[in-house]
């Protein structure tokens, strides 16, 4: 073995030596380091959560609201519409001569905590994701009937639903609701693949289906006496007479901004038309702050570990100075002491840094599911990125750097005290 | 027949503050394979001396020869490696690294020193058997005691592990700080005489220091250090 190999074997053995400090000591770095990759893994998974939720739409066109609020309720399925878009109003944007397609989403139901999408199947045709990639069925297909009804991949995982399940839509958006559309049940007709965004969470129905669960409905409620039967309702005229909200994919991009315009000064109705990308990225700029504040703060934190390993070699300096003397006797130089000391740091340091992206991944594997449900952010529990490494090295790095106050102090006192400690 | 001095010192003189120097010495020399006995008050610079003479600290004023190597013209690394090669070293107390068992505190110069490890291998054994062998001489056979924590040892056992590793690897000269000052006397008596014994098995030159004027008897010759500026040497009776 060498003599570095020695140095760093007799750290590791001193450590150890002193495992219930050192333990500590490796246990704050390692949350430190959980806190600022945590934060760093989130911002960055759920940006790239929300930017391969949709693509190739140029438009998303709702009732009058902040473009925010349009975004997140009609496309990542957060918050609630302001109010509805008439079908009258839908059916005429729809057919401007610059349009080349719309999906109609009608949204303000639920099953066991899932939303309940009405929309076409136009929505299987035209909807894009991650780039340019479309729904895929992993069984089934879409509806046909007016009660089918296609799952996303999360609800069928988690609910444990095939094709031919019978699901009860329930009205509203709570995970435990008591008012049921029990009377009118559905039968899953498709399954979609997984895709990594709020589709996978979905349960989707046509437009008609909706209009049919809310046929005897009056004013938010069924009136006794007055419900309409599931075969009734079929023959009904079932024609919308309102959605949440619609996509639009234009012939040409370069009417984008016109048709927006347009919209958005339309005479009939208050509307807003956003453009995805546009808004997403006002999202960015409003929380970039708060991710600025959040990075600051876990570097500070990260910072108090180190300095408590500063703090914890420090301590032990002085009452190791018989340590060094008979390290020097047995033929150690200055600079061998001075080695031990940064080997200590760094191997502090360096456990430090993988307990904690230990503890990263185990809380990110059983916070995942969670953020999943409850943002319909999908956190991947992928491997260490370049970032992720070069944080790992800049902490190690600060901590040799800190390290070095101490062990420059042993090395003056291995020069000073010899084979005596002169206090 | 005369041979080169395994230590020779001349005009040393020693201040840890200027003007007001702890040792100072007009002559002292050491033969290869000779024990010798320093005794002196607190204050006279007996660890001082020995400091000087391991190379750990710099000359200040005079000469100290090691092994014919003038030590005030040496820098501190060629100092450092002439001591982890040569030079073995007991301590009065907490010589051992609490850290490391038996094995690894016996055999820890020559992780630190090439040419004591070379000595070991050489004679045509491994450091491992050299280290039982050498604790079994000092009284320490118990198979399982090399793989024990040092913590788990009286001191007297404790200084034998010492000795054992200052010996480990043959060095030509032994420094011994006070080490028998925390033994009782019987114990004290014991482990001067397994050292000294094993000094002279591998013709090792000692420089003992000791308050304990009553075990001059087991040296070659005595060195009393009194105050700085005067010393005297006298041959045993």
């Amino acid at each position: 073995m060498t003599t570095i190999g020695t140095i760093i074997r007799l750290a590791g053995r001193s450590l150890w030596n002193r495992r219930g400090t050192a333990m500590l000591t490796v246990f704050s770095i390692a949350v430190s380091v959980t806190l600022l990759l945590g934060v760093e893994r989130i911002r960055t998974e759920t940006r790239s959560s929300f930017a391969n939720t949709i693509s190739g739409t140029d438009l998303i066109v709702g009732a009058r609201s902040g473009d925010l609020n349009l975004l997140l309720y009609s496309v990542f399925r957060i918050g609630n519409a302001t109010n509805n878009i008439s079908w009258t109003t839908y059916r005429e944007l729809a057919q401007r001569r610059e349009v080349a397609w719309t999906i109609p989403v009608s949204l303000g139901d639920s099953h066991r905590g899932f939303r309940v999408m009405g929309t076409t199947a136009d929505y299987f045709r035209h909807y894009r994701f991650a780039g340019d990639r479309n729904l895929q069925f992993a069984a089934g297909g879409p509806f046909d009937d007016l009660f089918d009804a296609v799952i996303g991949a999360d609800v069928a995982r988690q609910l444990g639903y095939v094709q031919g399940q019978s699901v009860v839509i329930a009205h509203g958006l709570g995970a435990t609701s008591f008012v049921n559309h029990d009377d009118k049940p559905f039968v899953v007709k498709g399954i979609l693949k997984k895709t990594g965004t709020p589709v996978d969470r979905t349960v989707h129905v046509s437009l008609e289906a909706i209009e049919a669960i809310h046929a005897d409905w009056q004013s938010g409620a069924r009136p006794r006496g007055a419900e309409i039967s599931a075969e009734d309702v079929r023959r009904l005229e079932l024609r919308p007479r309102a959605i949440t909200a619609f996509f639009v994919g234009l012939k040409s991009r370069a009417a984008t901004f016109r048709l927006q315009r347009a919209i958005n000064e339309y005479p009939e109705e208050p509307l807003s038309a956003i453009i995805p990308g546009v808004a997403l990225q006002s999202l960015w700029d409003l929380v970039g702050i708060v991710e600025v504040a959040l990075l600051a703060v876990s570097a500070f934190v990260v910072l108090a570990g180190l300095l408590g390993l500063l703090t914890t070699i420090l301590t032990n300096l002085n009452e190791r100075r018989r340590e060094m003397a008979v390290l020097r006797s047995v033929g150690a130089r200055p600079w061998h002491i001075f080695t031990l000391l940064m080997s200590e740091a760094g191997l502090l340091a360096v456990c430090g840094v993988a307990a904690g992206f230990g503890l990263l991944y185990l809380c990110l594997a059983i916070a995942a599911p969670f953020i999943e449900h409850r943002f319909g952010i999908f956190i991947a529990l992928n491997p260490p990125g370049s970032y992720d490494l070069a944080i790992g090295a800049i902490v190690v790095s600060v901590a040799l750097l800190l390290g070095a106050i101490p062990a420059f102090r042993a090395y003056r006192n291995a020069l000073a005290d010899g084979l005596t400690i002169r206090l | 027949m005369t041979s080169a001095p395994l230590v020779a010192v001349r005009d040393l003189e020693y201040a840890w503050q200027p003007g007001r120097p702890v040792l100072s010495l007009r002559e002292l020399s050491l033969a290869p394979g000779e024990r010798l006995f320093v005794s002196g008050p607190s204050g006279s610079g007996k660890s001082t001396l020995l400091g000087l003479i391991t190379g750990v600290l710099p000359v200040q004023t005079g000469q100290v020869e090691v092994m014919g190597h003038a030590m005030q013209a040496m820098r501190s690394a060629e100092r450092d490696a002439l001591r982890a090669d040569h030079i073995g070293v007991i301590f009065q107390v907490f010589n051992l690294l609490s850290y490391l068992n038996v094995m690894d505190n016996v055999t820890l110069p020559c992780r630190f020193s090439a040419h004591r490890r070379q000595r070991v291998l050489a004679a045509g054994t491994d450091l491992a058997t050299e280290a039982r062998r050498l604790l079994g001489r000092l009284g320490l056979d118990d198979p399982d005691l090399p793989g024990r924590p040092v913590t788990a040892l009286s001191i007297g056992q404790q200084q034998r592990v010492a000795a054992a590793r200052a010996l480990l690897g043959r060095p030509e000269l032994i420094i011994a700080d006070e080490p028998t000052s925390s033994l009782d006397a019987q114990a004290r008596a014991d482990f001067v005489d397994l050292l000294v014994g094993e000094c002279r098995a591998v013709n090792a030159g000692i420089v003992f220091v000791s308050h304990d004027l009553s075990l001059a008897g087991h040296f070659d010759r005595q060195f009393a250090l009194a105050d700085p500026g005067r010393e005297k040497a006298r041959r045993p009776a």
